[in-house]
C-alpha cells in the first residue's frame, strides 16, 4: 500500500507539494495560536504594569501589611520579626515571582522629646526599617556601632527632613518621655544624619524624607524598649515588592485567586496589582477573541485551499478509483487509501508547520504596523509544547478535508463514473437556494444592528467588556456572501454576453463561452477562492492601515507637538504674613531652551501655560474645571502642529485674531454652544491659586471672544470619567486659549510647561541628554515618538497588525498557488482537447484567444470583483471594526485609510501570477505537437 | 482516376533517448484515389497512425513527399495546413474526442463554424444528425450518449462541413464489433452522399471488406494492397 501511495504522490509530485503547502501553512497558523496568545497576553500583562507604575508612579507589584503588635503577647522583638517573615514566606509560596526587594519597618510611637537646645516638645516615633544601613548615606556623623553610649543614652539617626524640620544637629541629645511611662525618662543622642542613598530603590517605596517624626535606632535598641515597654504597642510595616516580570499571563487567574483569599482572611494586607490583575483578565478576554476573529479567515482559506487542490488530485485519479472499485476494491478500503495518504502528508506537514509556526509568530510579534517589519524585542513569544497540539488539531482538520471529498467519488465504478454528466448547466446548492443572497442579507442586517449601536459597543469596550466576536465575523461573512454573489451575478453576465453573441461568435469564442458557461459552477470554487483572497487582502490592508493611521494621528493630535515637558527647578514661595499665604514661583533659566534651538535640535520652543482647573463664566452662569492655554501665538503657531481639516478655517487665523489683541481669547466650540456666545462676546477666565489646599479665586480675566475652534493642539474634546460603579460617562472639556503675557500679567506667573518641536533628524534623547548636561531635572516628560511607538506595542494593536500581515501574506500565497493550479491543472487535463482544436485546423492564435477570453471571465472577472467587495466591506465595515480598537470619542473621528502601495501590491501579485500563468499556458501550447496530443487522449 | 492523396518515399523515424534511431516508416508509396474508402490495416505500432498523421499534415515526414488534392504538403506553410485542415479534411478519431463541454449538436456546430460553413447552418446539422440517426437526442451533452452515439455524432462532425477528404483513425477501436461494423457502413454511406474521399485505420480484420482498397502495413512498410471491386 505504502509502495502504491508513494507512486502516487510521485506521479503528482507538484499537486502534492502544493497541498503539503497547504497542509504546513494551515499548521503554522494554528501553532502559531497559543505561541502569539501566550506573548500576547504577556505583553498585555507587562505593559498593565508598567502602565500602573507611569500613571501611579509607584512600584506596581507590591503586597503590603500593616499591623500594630502588643509587646506583651511577645516574648521578644525576634518573634515579631519571625511573624513578619512568616507572612512574607508565605505570600511568596504562592506567588512564584522573586521579590525585588522588601522593607519591614517597626515603630514605637507616642514618644515625647525634649533636645538639650531646645525647649519645644516635639512628638516622635523611634524604630527602624530592617536592613536600611545598605539602602542609606550619611550626611554627617557616624553610623552607631553600639546600641547606647556609656551613661546609657541611645544612639539615633535622623534624616534630612528631621533636621531640617526640627534644626536638630549630630551630637544633640533628646529626652524622651514615652506616652505610657510618663515618669521615665529616656535620652538618645543623634549619632548622624542620613539620606537614601538612591532615589530609584524601590525599598524607598516611602521616601525616607517622608519619615519627618522619626529617630532611627539600631535593632538591638528595639530590644531594648520592647523588654522596658510591655504595655505599648509596635506598628509594623512590610512591603514586599515582586518582580512582575517573572508573572506569567498564564498565573494571572490563580495568582489573583490567591490574592483576594488573602485579602478576605487578613484585613492588614494591601495588594496594589489586585486590580491590574483583574483588568487583565478582561483586556485578555478582548484580545483572544480578536486573536480568534482574525485567524478564523485565514484558516478558512486555507482549508478552501487543500479542498481545493485535493479534489483536484482527486479529479485526475477519479478514473483510477473508479478501476480499483471496478476491480473489487471496497470503498472503504479506497477511503482507507486516501486516509494514509493524507495522514502522511500531515505527518511531514506538522513539523515543518510547526516550525514556519514558530517564524511566523515571531515575525508577527515583530511587525511595527501593517507589512512593516522591525527588530523589536519579541522575547516575550516562546515556543509552547501546545505548539504541537494545536498543529495536531489543524492536521486532523486538514485530513478530514482531504478525504471527505474522496467519500463521494469511492462509490463510483467506472460505468457509473464515465455516465457522470459533469457539463451540465445545474446550479450549485447554494446558487439554488438563494443561500448567497440570504447570507448577504444577516450580514448587512447585523451590520445595521451593530452600526445603530455603535455607541454602546464603544462605551461597552472601555469598560473592559470582552469583544463580541460576531462584529468582526460578521465582516468575514459579509465579504463571503458577497463574494458569492458578485459570482453569481458574473454567471448572469456571462451567460447574457454568450446568448448575445452567440450567433455570429467566431469558433473560438464560441468554444471558449460554452467551456466557460459549462465549467462555471465546477471553476466556481476556484472564483469564489479568488473572490474571497481579494476581498479579504485588500479588506486586511485597509483595516489594518486605519487603525494604524487613526491611533497615530489622534496620539500625535492629543500632544501636539513632538515634545510637552516641564523643568524640576520650579521654586513655589510661600508666605504667610497676617493670616494670609502669598505666594510666587521662581522661574527658572529658559537660556537652555533658547540653546535647544540654537544647537540645531528643537526646530521651536515654546512656553504654554497649561491649567486645567479654570472657572469660566459669562453673566450667571459658571463652568468648572475648564481647560486654559496660556500661549505666545507667533512661537505656538510654529512648535505646534494640528491635522488640516478638523477645523472651518486653518487654526492660524485663528491664532492672528489671539495675536492682534491682548484680551482676546479662543474657545472651543463646545465651550461656545454650552455658554451661547460667539465670536465677539466676552467671557471670564478665573484661575486659582497654585497652594494646593487653597481654593483662593486669582483675579477674574475678561476676554473677547476672537474664535471658535473645534480643534486645537493638545485639546480633546472628550474625557471618560468612571462612576464609583465602574460606568463610564463622556464628558466634554472646555478649552479657552490666552494670551501668555494676558495670563501672566493678570493671574502672576505660575509653573508652565515647554512644547517643543524637534529639528528634522533631531530626536528625544538628543533633548533629554543636552538638558542632563545642563543639570536640568525633567517632569512629566511626553513625546510624540515614544507615544506613537508605545501605542503600536500595545497588545491589541500587535496583535491585529501581525495577523492582519501574516493574513494578508497567505492570501497572496494561496491564491497565487491555488490559481497556478487551477490553470495548469485545467490545461493539461484539456491537451487532447487542444490537439482535436489544431488538428480540425484551428489557428494556434484562436487558441490563445480562446484562453485568453477563460481567463478574463474564469480569473480576471473574479479578480476584479474581489477588488469591488473587498472596497465595499472596507467602506461598510472598516470604521465600525476601528471602533473596537479606538473606543473613546475623540476630535478625529475615525476615518478610513486606503494605501494606495497596498493595492498596488496586492495586484501586482495576482497580475504576475496571471501573467505567469500565461506564460506556462503558452509554453505548453507552443511546445504542443498536435499528433503526440492526440495520441496522448488515446492513451 | 484521379488521385486525391499520394505519398512518395515517405520514410519517418524517431531518435531515441539512447540516441538510436527507430525508423517508423520506411519507403511508403501508396495512392489514394477519390471517393474511395482506403483502409489502412495493421497491428498496432506497425506505423499506420503515423502515415495517416502524415498524409492530413498533422506530422511531418522525415523524408518523402504527400501531394494532397494535388498540392505538395512540402511546399506549404503552416497555415496554409490549418486552412486545407480546416476546409478539406474531416477528422474522425480512436477516441471519439468530442468536445466534453458541448452538446452534440454544438459539437457539430463548432465544426461548421471552423469551416467557416456559409449555408444555414441549424439546417445542416438537422440534416447530418438526421443521417446519422441522432436526431432526437442531438441536444445531448457527449458523455450522456454511448460509445456508438458518441461515433456517430464525430462522423457527423465530420462530414458536416463537406470536406473533401475524411480521415478516421481507428475510429471503431472502442466499439465492439456490431457497433463498430455499423458506423463504418454508416460512415460508408455518407461519404459517398457527400462524395468525399475517406482514409482509415483499422486493425479490426472484419472491416476490411468495405474498403475500396486496403493497405496493409507491417514495420512500417506497405506489406499488401489489395482492392476490392
Amino acid at each position: 500500500m505504502f509502495q502504491f501511495i508513494r507512486r502516487k504522490i510521485k506521479n503528482k509530485r507538484w499537486l502534492n507539494l502544493c497541498l503539503l503547502v497547504g497542509i504546513v501553512l494551515l499548521v503554522a497558523v494554528f501553532a502559531c495560536h497559543p505561541m502569539f496568545e501566550r506573548g500576547a497576553a504577556n505583553q498585555l500583562l507587562q505593559t498593565a504594569f508598567e502602565n500602573y507604575a507611569l500613571e501611579r508612579e509607584e512600584f506596581p507589584a507590591v503586597i503590603a501589611r500593616e499591623e500594630s503588635y502588643q509587646v506583651e503577647e511577645y516574648k521578644n522583638m525576634q518573634e515579631i520579626y519571625n511573624r513578619m517573615d512568616a507572612y512574607e514566606n508565605k505570600w511568596q509560596e504562592y506567588i512564584e515571582a522573586e521579590e525585588v526587594s522588601s522593607n519591614q519597618s517597626v515603630m514605637f510611637s507616642g514618644f515625647t522629646a525634649i533636645s538639650a537646645f531646645q525647649s519645644n516638645k516635639r512628638f516622635f516615633t523611634v524604630g527602624c526599617i530592617r536592613d536600611m544601613q545598605e539602602h542609606i548615606e550619611l550626611v554627617d556623623g557616624s553610623m552607631p556601632t553600639e546600641a547606647q553610649t556609656e551613661d546609657g543614652a541611645f544612639y539615633c539617626l535622623i534624616s534630612e527632613a528631621v533636621m531640617d524640620e526640627y534644626g536638630l544637629v549630630t551630637g544633640e541629645e533628646l529626652s524622651m518621655t514615652y506616652s505610657l511611662y510618663k515618669d521615665e525618662e529616656l535620652r538618645f543622642v543623634i549619632a548622624g544624619v542620613i539620606r537614601q542613598s538612591s532615589y530609584s530603590d524601590n525599598y524607598w517605596s516611602e521616601p525616607l524624607a517622608e519619615y519627618k517624626k522619626t529617630v532611627f535606632v539600631p535593632e538591638e535598641t528595639l530590644d531594648i524598649l520592647f523588654e522596658h515597654s510591655p504595655k505599648a504597642s509596635v506598628a509594623c510595616n512590610q512591603q514586599l515588592f515582586l518582580n512582575y516580570t517573572q508573572i506569567d499571563c498564564s498565573q494571572a487567574a490563580v495568582y489573583r485567586d490567591y490574592l483576594e483569599q488573602f485579602i478576605k482572611a487578613d484585613g492588614a494586607l494591601t495588594i496594589n496589582f489586585l486590580e491590574t490583575l483583574k483588568s487583565f483578565q478582561q483586556q485578555q478576554k478582548s484580545a483572544r477573541v480578536v486573536l480568534f476573529v482574525l485567524e478564523l479567515p485565514c484558516i478558512v482559506l486555507l482549508l478552501l485551499f487543500i479542498y481545493m487542490v485535493s479534489s483536484q488530485i482527486l479529479a485526475l485519479e477519479e478514473g483510477e478509483i473508479a478501476v480499483l472499485r471496478s476491480r473489487g476494491v471496497t470503498r472503504k478500503q479506497v477511503m482507507n487509501l486516501y486516509l494514509l495518504q493524507s495522514v502522511l502528508l500531515s505527518a511531514a506537514g506538522i513539523f515543518l508547520g510547526v516550525l514556519l509556526g514558530y517564524v511566523m509568530c515571531r515575525c508577527a510579534a515583530g511587525t511595527d504596523g501593517f507589512l512593516k517589519f522591525s527588530a523589536k524585542d519579541v522575547s516575550l513569544y516562546q515556543f509552547t509544547w501546545k505548539m504541537f497540539l494545536y498543529g495536531g488539531i489543524a492536521c486532523v482538520i486538514a485530513i478530514l478535508f482531504m478525504t471527505l471529498p474522496v467519500f463521494g467519488r469511492a462509490k463510483l465504478t467506472i460505468v457509473e463514473q464515465k455516465g457522470l454528466n459533469r457539463y451540465s448547466n445545474k446550479k450549485p446548492f447554494w446558487q439554488k437556494g438563494f443561500l448567497d443572497v440570504l447570507l448577504l442579507g444577516v450580514s448587512v442586517y447585523l451590520f445595521y444592528n451593530y452600526n445603530k449601536q455603535s455607541d454602546q459597543i464603544a462605551l461597552r469596550i472601555i469598560e473592559g467588556a470582552s469583544i463580541d466576536p460576531m462584529i468582526f465575523l460578521n465582516a468575514s461573512l459579509f465579504l463571503f456572501s458577497c463574494g458569492l454573489v458578485v459570482l453569481r451575478l458574473t454567471g448572469y453576465l456571462i451567460a447574457a454576453v454568450d446568448r448575445i453573441g452567440k450567433k455570429r461568435w467566431k469558433p473560438a469564442a464560441y468554444a471558449s463561452f460554452l467551456q466557460i458557461r459549462r465549467t462555471f459552477h465546477r471553476q466556481g470554487f476556484l472564483s469564489v477562492f479568488l473572490i474571497m483572497t481579494i476581498s479579504s487582502g485588500l479588506f486586511d490592508a485597509n483595516m489594518a492601515r486605519t487603525m494604524n493611521e487613526n491611533n497615530e494621528q489622534r496620539v500625535l493630535y492629543d500632544i501636539g507637538t513632538d515634545i510637552r515637558m516641564t523643568d524640576d527647578r520650579w521654586w513655589l514661595q510661600i508666605v504667610k504674613s497676617q493670616g494670609q499665604y502669598y505666594w510666587s514661583y521662581d522661574e527658572p533659566d529658559y537660556e537652555p531652551y533658547m540653546e535647544l534651538e540654537k544647537e540645531g535640535i528643537c526646530e521651536k520652543v515654546t512656553k504654554v501655560i497649561e491649567d486645567h482647573k479654570v472657572d469660566i463664566s459669562v453673566k450667571n452662569t459658571t463652568l468648572r474645571d475648564c481647560e486654559l492655554l496660556g500661549i505666545h501665538t507667533k512661537e505656538f503657531g510654529e512648535t505646534a502642529s494640528l491635522l488640516e481639516g478638523l477645523n472651518d478655517e486653518h487654526w492660524f487665523n485663528a491664532l492672528n485674531q489671539l495675536a492682534q489683541n491682548a484680551d482676546a481669547v479662543i474657545i472651543s466650540r463646545n465651550l461656545s454652544e454650552e455658554l451661547g456666545v460667539s465670536v465677539g462676546d466676552s467671557i471670564g477666565y478665573t484661575r486659582y491659586s497654585p497652594i494646593k489646599s487653597d481654593e483662593i479665586a486669582l483675579d477674574k480675566v475678561t476676554g473677547k471672544i476672537c474664535a471658535v475652534v473645534d480643534a486645537f493642539p493638545g485639546y480633546n474634546r472628550y474625557q471618560y470619567v468612571q462612576d464609583e460603579e465602574g460606568n463610564y460617562t463622556v464628558q466634554e472639556n472646555r478649552l479657552v486659549v490666552a494670551n501668555y503675557a494676558t495670563v501672566v500679567s493678570r493671574c502672576g506667573l505660575t509653573q508652565y510647561t515647554l512644547w517643543m518641536k524637534l529639528n528634522k533628524g533631531a530626536s528625544d534623547e538628543q533633548v533629554t541628554e543636552y538638558l542632563k548636561e545642563q543639570n536640568i531635572g525633567i517632569n512629566d516628560f511626553k513625546s510624540a515618538a515614544d507615544m506613537v511607538s508605545e501605542s503600536r506595542s500595545s497588545a491589541m494593536i500587535q496583535i491585529t497588525n501581525g495577523m492582519f500581515t501574516m493574513s494578508f501574506l497567505i492570501s497572496l500565497l494561496v491564491c497565487s498557488a491555488g490559481f497556478l493550479i487551477y490553470w495548469i491543472m485545467s490545461m493539461k487535463n484539456r491537451e487532447l482537447l487542444f490537439g482535436i482544436y489544431r488538428a480540425m485546423g484551428m489557428p494556434i492564435r484562436d487558441i490563445y484567444g480562446m484562453l485568453l477570453n477563460e481567463q478574463f471571465f474564469g480569473s480576471m472577472l473574479p479578480i476584479l470583483a474581489g477588488g469591488g467587495v473587498g472596497a465595499l466591506g472596507t467602506i461598510l465595515f472598516v470604521k465600525l471594526l476601528a471602533l473596537v480598537y479606538l473606543p473613546k470619542k475623540h476630535n478625529i473621528a475615525i476615518r478610513i485609510f486606503i494605501y494606495e502601495g497596498d493595492i498596488w501590491k496586492l495586484f501586482a501579485v495576482v497580475f504576475a501570477v496571471v501573467a505567469l500563468c500565461l506564460f506556462v499556458i503558452w509554453k505548453l501550447l507552443s511546445k504542443m505537437r498536435i499528433a503526440e496530443a492526440l495520441k496522448l487522449g488515446e492513451d | 482516376m484521379e488521385m486525391a492523396i499520394r505519398t512518395e518515399h515517405l520514410r519517418k523515424s524517431f531518435v531515441l533517448g539512447n540516441k538510436s534511431t527507430i525508423e517508423v516508416l520506411k519507403d511508403v508509396n501508396i495512392e489514394i484515389s477519390r471517393g474511395s474508402l482506403t483502409i489502412l490495416k495493421g497491428r498496432s505500432g506497425s506505423g499506420k497512425t503515423t502515415l495517416l498523421n502524415m498524409m492530413c499534415s498533422l506530422d511531418e515526414p522525415t523524408e518523402g513527399r504527400v501531394e494532397f488534392l494535388g498540392k505538395d504538403f512540402g511546399g506549404l506553410s503552416a497555415r496554409e495546413k490549418e486552412k486545407l485542415r480546416r476546409y478539406k479534411i474531416g477528422f474522425v478519431f480512436q477516441s471519439v474526442a468530442l468536445v466534453p463541454v458541448m452538446s452534440a449538436y454544438e459539437n457539430v456546430d463548432f465544426a461548421l463554424r471552423l469551416a467557416g460553413y456559409e449555408g444555414d447552418r441549424n439546417k445542416r446539422i438537422t440534416e447530418v444528425m438526421d443521417r446519422v440517426g441522432l436526431r432526437a437526442r442531438m441536444n445531448h451533452m457527449a458523455n450522456q450518449l454511448s460509445g456508438g452515439e458518441q461515433q456517430r455524432v464525430a462522423i457527423a462532425r465530420a462530414v458536416a462541413h463537406r470536406p473533401e477528404v475524411i480521415f478516421a483513425d481507428e475510429p471503431t477501436g472502442a466499439l465492439d464489433t456490431a457497433a463498430g461494423l455499423a458506423v463504418v457502413e454508416l460512415f460508408k454511406e455518407i461519404a459517398k452522399q457527400e462524395g468525399a474521399t475517406i482514409v482509415m485505420t483499422t486493425h479490426d480484420p472484419n472491416l476490411m471488406e468495405l474498403g475500396d482498397e486496403v493497405y496493409e502495413i507491417a514495420d512500417g512498410e506497405i506489406v499488401g494492397h489489395i482492392r476490392n471491386h
